[in-house]
């Protein structure tokens, strides 16, 4: 019998396309977000939101990604950014072959802020470097507060957290200070916005987070 | 079930390594899985089995060496298992170390028969 050792990155393939892409942004002066929740969490209002209110300030793209259906992009279309919608037809996470496919699609160097919306599913897409400056976690109230301590992965991975729905948390049994007693564990460094995207309940912080991630270097993954 | 992408990935390394060291026949895979990299074993197993028919590593045996997530307390200097405290020391209650283990993912060997072995 004969053995080979090596060490070789099983995502090393998909890690050399993200930098690649992450080089593409940087020469571009854009900043990349990778959205992940689970589905349902309001990713896409929350998209919605923030686009209306930074498009008469900033350029903004948008990648959506679905197992199926081009329903997100039609309603991000509506608001007159370029969109692009991936498709993937089963696979439960977008990876940065896909990006740099879709990426053709979008006027790179027209834009400031690229939104990259991924497959709602709060496990897989942790996995994979889509080349973005920050993974950003959406929570619903809904979901409830024992998600940080059931999938950490992405909490421990994520730069901010948006905590959606927040105005239906007197009608839940979301126990917020079991949730940031859990965030103080999991990712003591993890920003939090409290906030309603179909209310508007406390947007603008998390509006000044993107401005700030667009104006300075936001280098943050 | 993003194990069969990964599992996919791993028999893409294994066959170009295999290769490129004359293995006629991959008999196991060493691979290293951080914790947080948060891929279930079984998962694996299973993707693995099937995305490997009609390869070189059609036969081969998978084995999974698992790396607990460890931090290191800045304060304290204090190692301590993220599985138990996530980032909180439990030897001074500080919050925020750094990570030093447990984000890997690797294959670390390949085990086969070389063309002469297989005749013998």
């Amino acid at each position: 019998m004969t053995r080979v050792s090596l060490e070789e990155k099983v995502l090393q393939a998909n890690d050399n396309i993200a930098q690649n892409l992450r080089n593409m942004f940087t020469n571009n002066q854009v900043k990349a977000i990778n959205l992940i929740s689970s589905p349902g969490a309001g990713k896409t209002t929350l998209l919605e939101q923030s686009i209306e209110q930074l498009a008469n300030q900033y350029g903004i793209g948008v990648i959506e990604g679905d197992v199926l259906t081009t329903r997100d992009a039609e309603r991000i279309a509506k608001l007159n950014v370029p969109v692009v919608q991936i498709e993937t037809k089963g696979t439960c996470h977008l990876d940065a072959q896909m990006i740099a496919k879709a990426i053709s699609q979008i006027p790179i160097d027209k834009i400031d802020l690229l939104m990259i919306e991924n497959v709602g599913n709060l496990v897989c897409p942790s996995s994979f470097d889509l080349g973005e400056n920050a993974k950003v976690v959406v929570l619903s109230i809904a979901e409830g507060s024992d998600k940080p301590a059931k999938y950490p992965q992405i909490f421990t991975k994520a730069t901010a957290c948006v905590l959606n729905k927040i105005d239906l948390l007197p009608y839940s049994n979301f126990d917020i200070e079991a949730f940031y007693q859990d965030i103080k564990r999991i990712n003591p460094k993890l920003k939090v916005f409290e906030l309603s995207a179909t209310k508007g309940i406390g947007i603008e912080s998390w509006l000044n987070w993107l401005k700030g991630m667009i104006s300075n270097g936001g280098q943050e993954n | 079930m993003h194990e069969i992408a990964l599992a996919q990935n791993i028999i893409v390394i294994v066959c170009r390594n295999a290769e490129a060291s004359n293995l006629q026949r991959v008999t196991a895979i060493g691979v290293a899985a951080g914790e947080l990299i948060g891929i279930v074993p079984d998962a694996l197993e299973f993707g693995f089995k099937v995305s490997a028919i009609g390869t070189l590593a059609e036969d081969a045996r998978l084995e999974i060496r698992h790396i607990p997530a460890l931090i290191h307390c800045e304060s304290c200097n204090h190692k301590y298992f993220w599985h138990n405290s996530g980032y909180h020391c439990p030897s001074c209650s500080y919050n925020g170390g750094k990570l030093i283990e447990g984000n890997e993912f690797f294959v670390e060997y390949i085990d086969g028969h070389d063309g002469e072995e297989e005749t013998s």
